[in-house]
């Protein structure tokens, strides 16, 4: 266990990278980072987000300081951070008294812990900015095509006459979120007149539907990882068959690089579709992938643990 | 006038890879998108509460997708935007404290941002398009217009320290925080020089 019990003495404390995590501790790939990082005998420093109640960002002059349930750290020794927080954690549970003041509390908290990953000069997996990006898909996928991958017609509408349009000229097409909330993707049924009643409500994004091979691609800095996903469902999430490493061709690899600096990650997850003529796809990008869903989970944690401490291998 | 829940009008359409069949709903009319001289914004994210008529429990989902696709369409309009939307604000950087450190430091304007300090006399200042508006001392106005300038936001309000030689950076925010109808006059007068 190398989470610092941090000393209030700087003398007594170790010099060397300083890693800031964010979130819950048991979340699958906090833990998978954390382990790895202790692993390369690296300091962490956790923000457990259940505790958020007896932590603080104290603004000081010179420099904020954190201030956690066992001491305070000056965020200056910073060195990287992993933000991984989860929306509507316990600590501010309605069902407790006083949560409205406990919620203000964790509001403030999360502000100013973002605010200050905006600016500071450690290495961030990923700045809020970046991470952003997530929110707006159809940007991503014309950041991916001017990095050289193709991507599926697409059309956001509110209008069941450009979908019916759409849907005539490309035969089968999907719909999915093209915010940051998650969501699954589905099919378009045109016969499914009560769900398109609904459609008025807001845009709504399609695509055409790609045939081929799911192959979701972790970029840790330089390195690429590649998994490829056999699935009967249209959204491999919901029934992976079976999910193997695959090597990817140097120039898809080097489009994935491009769309995760153009968006100005350090970290992505690709979701990519490899059709049977052998052309790529680009489907969207996962600023916080929750990589340990894939067979490679130790590999990629090993790399994420690696950029954190060794921030030159960003590129 | 596009308020959020003008995006529940049937109609809207927007291809980002070839915008010339967009479609636009302003007051129940459907137009196409290149009809727009310019837009000017006030807002940095629908939220819930914006959308009364959408189903209680969809509404969060709803706000989320339909910010989403303001921040793709306003991006790619090819007539002027004022503030094209960032990742984190539709209405632009005007609210963005990390795009104020950069300018800040760029000028060597001391931040206080992060840390206001104890108890100091400021001023706010708004900029609307290179224009202070509204009464504010030097050597605060000059220190905005150059921020802003830097920053290269169109229009913000900022607050700076009451300091006759070195102003410091204590808060932005976007001019509509405070509305302001003076700002607003400049701005549409800006609006339509650029278009």
């Amino acid at each position: 266990m190398t989470d610092r019990a941090v000393p209030r003495a700087p003398a007594a404390r170790r010099r060397g990278p300083l890693i800031l995590l964010w979130g819950l501790p048991e979340e699958e790939p906090l833990a998978a980072v954390r382990h790895a990082l202790h692993a390369r005998e690296a300091q962490t420093v956790m923000v457990d987000q259940r505790r958020a109640l007896s932590t603080r960002v104290l603004p000081r002059p010179e420099a904020p300081v954190l201030r956690l349930p066992d001491g305070d750290i000056p965020l200056a020794e910073i060195t990287a951070v992993y933000p991984r927080p989860y929306p509507g954690v316990p600590a501010a549970r309605a069902d407790r008294p006083g949560h409205l003041v406990a919620r203000r509390h964790v509001a403030r908290l999360e502000r100013e812990l973002w605010r200050w990953t905006a600016t500071t000069a450690a290495t961030v997996v990923n700045r809020p900015a970046a991470a952003a990006s997530n929110s707006t898909k159809p940007i991503q996928t014309r950041v991916a095509r001017a990095c050289g991958f193709d991507v599926p017609d697409t059309l956001l509408t509110n209008d069941l006459g450009q979908a019916r349009a759409f849907a005539a000229r490309h035969g089968l097409v999907i719909y999915k979120g093209a915010g940051g909330t998650r969501t699954y993707t589905g099919l378009l049924d045109l016969a499914d007149t009560r769900r398109l009643e609904r459609l008025s409500t807001c845009p709504t994004y399609f695509q055409r539907f790609i045939a081929g091979t799911n192959v979701r691609v972790h970029v840790v800095g330089p390195d690429v990882f590649a998994v490829e996903i056999m699935s009967d469902a249209i959204d491999y999430r919901a029934a992976p068959r079976e999910m193997g490493p695959v090597s990817l061709p140097e120039s898809v690899a080097e489009r994935c690089r491009a769309v995760t600096k153009a968006l100005d990650l350090l970290v992505a997850g690709l979701d990519l579709i490899r059709t049977p003529d052998g052309d790529w796809y680009f489907l969207e990008a996962n600023p916080s992938p929750a990589f340990t869903f894939y067979p490679d989970r130790a590999e990629v944690g090993a790399a994420i643990a690696r950029l954190l401490t060794q921030p030159g291998e960003a590129g | 006038m596009l308020e959020p829940s003008g995006l529940s009008t049937p109609g809207w359409a927007h291809d980002p890879e070839n915008l010339a069949g967009d479609r636009l709903v302003i007051d129940g009319e459907v137009h196409p998108a290149d009809r727009l001289t310019a837009v000017i914004t006030a807002l940095d994210a629908v939220q819930p509460f914006d959308l009364p008529d959408v189903r209680a429990e969809d509404r969060a989902f709803v706000a989320s997708e339909m910010t989403a696709f303001l921040r793709t369409w306003l991006g790619t309009l090819t007539c002027p935007v004022l503030d094209r939307p960032t990742a984190l604000a539709l209405s632009g950087a005007a609210g963005d404290r990390a795009v104020w450190s950069k300018a800040a430091a760029a000028l060597a304007v001391p931040d206080r941002q992060a840390a206001p300090g104890p108890r100091t006399r400021t001023h706010a200042v708004t900029i609307a398009a290179g224009r202070v508006v509204g009464p504010a001392p030097e050597p605060a106005t000059a220190t905005a217009l150059s921020l802003a300038r830097t920053a290269n936001v169109t229009a913000a309000r900022l607050r700076l320290t009451d300091d006759a030689r070195e102003p410091a950076l204590c808060e932005a925010v976007p001019w509509w925080r405070a509305p302001s109808l003076s700002a607003l006059r400049v701005l549409l007068a800006h609006a339509r020089e650029l278009s």
